[in-house]
C-alpha cells in the first residue's frame, strides 16, 4: 500500500465520521433511548397512531376552520374514528394531555423540532399570573 | 413483513455493504501504484525566481505540500476545476462559458451537506444544539407552517438542472452513460419521496427514531415490532436510500473518496526539482532505457538508432536546420 501515512488515517477518520451515532450516543448514554409520553385520561379524538403522524395537519385545518368559519359552526369537529363532536381547540387537547413537558416535548425533543405554536398559545405549563398584591407583580415585572 | 424487509433487514445489508466497500475502494486505490508524476495545472509553474508567479498559480500549479493540500482544499469544497469548465471551438478563437455546471454542482453538493446534517437528528440523541439552530435557520422559522426547509427543495432543483444537462445538451447526452442518469434518478427519488412524506403524507419521526435508535444497539426484536408500525411513504424514502448506500462505494458517487485519491490533482508540480520515481521500477538507479521494461518474463529494450541511420533517413531536414546556424552534432547518452 502507498502513501500509508495518509491512506490509513483517511480510513480511520471515515469509519469514526460514519459511525458518529456510537461513540456520540456512548458519550450523553442514551443508547436505544426512547421516550416516555405521559398516559392521558381519555380518548383521542382521532385514532392515536394516525395523531402521532398528523396531529399537526389536524391543529391546521382546526386554525382555518376557527379562524375562517367559525361563526358557521366550523368549531364544531367531527371526529373520524368515533364520529363524536368535538370541539376545535386545542383547550380540547389540554383537558386530556394536562402536561406539555410530559407529552408534547417528549417526542418533539427527541426529534429536535420546536413548533413556535407555544411562543404563543396557551400551554398548561404556563405559569398563570394571580394577582396577589403588589409586591408579588415584581416577579413579572421589574 | 414490509416493514421487517427495509426497515430492518436491507438497511443493515446497505451500512454493512457501504462501509466495507468504501474501505475496500480506499485500500484498493492506495494499493495502486502512479508509474508517472502526472498533476493538471493551469498557472505558471516555479521556475526561476524573476518569473513571477500570483497566488493563483500557486494553487492551479502548486509546489509546495501546502500549496498542494491548499489546492485540494479548495476542489473539495469549491470546486474549482468546474469553474474551467468553458467550451473553446475549432477555430480556437471563439468560446463560450459553460460555468453554470459549477452553479449547479454547488447547488446540490452544498444542500446534500446541509441534508445530511439535518437527518443527523435521527442518529443522535439528544439532538445537538447546532443542528437544530440550523435547521430552524434555514426553514427561516415561523415563516411558514410546517416548517419549509430550504435545502430540502434546492437539492431537488439542483439535481434536476444537472440532469436536464444531461438530457438536453447534445454534447453531455453523448457522453452520459446509464450510469450517470441512473445515480441521478436515484438520488431523485430519494429526495423528491422524502419531500413528499415531508409535507403531505406524514410519517411518525418519533417511531422512525426509535427504529434507527433500536437498529444501532441491534436490538432487533424491537426494531421490527416498531418497523410494522411506521407508515409506507417512510419505507419507500428508507429503501431507495439504503439502495443508495449499498450502490454508492462501487458507483461514480465514489468520486466524493475518489477525489483524495486523483493523482492529477494531489501530486505538487514538482517535477524538475524532485525526481519521481515509478513504485514498479525494480531498480531506479539504472535508467528505463538502458534496463528494459520487463513484462512476464520477457525484457523489451528500445531498439538504439545510431547517428549514421538517423542522420541519412532525416538529411534533408537536419541540412536545412544547419544553414541556419544551428550545430548538427549527435546526442551524447
Amino acid at each position: 500500500m502507498y502513501n500509508k501515512k495518509y491512506v490509513i488515517p483517511l480510513i480511520l477518520i471515515f469509519l469514526v465520521g460514519f459511525f458518529t451515532p456510537y461513540w456520540y450516543n456512548a458519550m450523553a448514554g442514551s443508547f436505544g433511548y426512547e421516550p416516555e409520553l405521559k398516559k392521558p385520561a381519555g380518548e383521542c379524538v382521532e385514532d392515536s397512531k394516525w395523531m402521532a403522524a398528523n396531529h399537526m395537519l389536524l391543529l391546521q385545518q382546526w386554525r382555518t376552520q376557527a379562524i375562517r368559519h367559525g361563526a358557521e359552526g366550523g368549531r364544531i369537529y367531527h371526529s373520524f374514528t368515533t364520529g363524536e363532536e368535538y370541539h376545535a381547540s386545542t383547550n380540547t387537547c389540554w383537558s386530556c394531555h394536562d402536561s406539555k413537558e410530559e407529552f408534547c416535548d417528549q417526542c418533539h425533543d427527541y426529534v429536535g423540532i420546536h413548533p413556535e405554536c407555544w411562543d404563543c398559545h396557551y400551554t398548561p405549563d404556563i405559569e398563570k399570573p394571580q394577582y396577589q398584591g403588589t409586591d408579588s407583580l415584581s416577579k413579572f415585572f421589574s | 413483513m414490509i416493514g421487517v424487509i427495509f426497515g430492518v433487514i436491507v438497511p443493515y445489508i446497505a451500512v454493512a455493504i457501504f462501509v466495507a466497500g468504501v474501505v475496500y475502494r480506499f485500500v484498493n486505490w492506495a494499493n495502486s501504484a502512479v508509474p508517472l508524476k502526472i498533476p493538471t495545472t493551469g498557472g505558471q509553474q516555479k521556475s526561476f525566481p524573476f518569473i513571477k508567479r500570483t497566488i493563483y498559480d500557486r494553487f492551479d500549479s502548486p509546489y509546495t505540500w501546502w500549496e498542494t493540500v491548499g489546492r485540494m482544499i479548495l476542489e473539495i469544497f469549491m470546486f474549482r476545476s468546474l469553474l474551467k469548465n468553458t467550451r473553446y471551438y475549432l477555430d480556437r478563437a471563439s468560446q463560450k462559458d459553460a460555468r453554470w455546471l459549477w452553479l449547479f454542482a454547488i447547488l446540490f453538493h452544498y444542500s446534500l451537506l446541509l441534508v445530511l446534517i439535518r437527518h443527523s437528528r435521527f442518529f443522535l440523541q439528544p439532538v445537538p444544539e447546532f443542528v437544530e439552530m440550523l435547521s430552524e435557520i434555514e426553514a427561516f422559522k415561523g415563516v411558514f407552517i410546517p416548517s419549509v426547509y430550504i435545502s430540502g427543495l434546492a437539492i431537488v432543483a439542483g439535481l434536476f438542472l444537472l440532469w436536464l444537462r444531461r438530457i438536453f445538451l447534445s454534447r453531455e447526452r453523448t457522453l452520459s452513460l446509464p450510469s450517470d442518469h441512473f445515480a441521478l434518478i436515484l438520488l431523485l427519488a430519494i429526495t423528491i419521496s422524502g419531500n413528499i412524506m415531508r409535507y403531505f403524507f406524514k410519517a411518525d419521526l418519533a417511531a422512525v427514531k426509535e427504529l434507527l435508535m433500536n437498529l444501532m444497539v441491534f436490538n432487533v426484536g424491537k426494531a421490527a415490532a416498531i418497523a410494522d408500525s411506521i407508515e409506507p411513504i417512510f419505507y419507500i424514502h428508507f429503501a431507495l436510500a439504503s439502495f443508495l448506500l449499498a450502490y454508492f462505494p462501487f458507483s461514480k458517487l465514489m468520486h466524493a473518496g475518489g477525489v483524495l485519491f486523483t493523482p492529477t490533482r494531489n501530486m505538487p508540480n514538482d517535477n524538475r526539482a524532485k525526481r519521481h520515481i515509478n513504485p514498479w521500477d525494480s531498480d531506479p538507479s539504472v535508467p528505463i532505457l538502458t534496463k528494459g521494461i520487463t513484462v512476464s518474463g520477457m525484457t523489451f529494450t528500445s531498439k538504439k538508432l545510431d547517428w549514421d541511420t538517423y542522420y541519412s533517413m532525416y538529411t534533408d531536414q537536419l541540412d536545412e536546420i544547419a544553414e541556419s546556424d544551428y550545430k548538427i552534432v549527435p546526442e551524447e547518452l
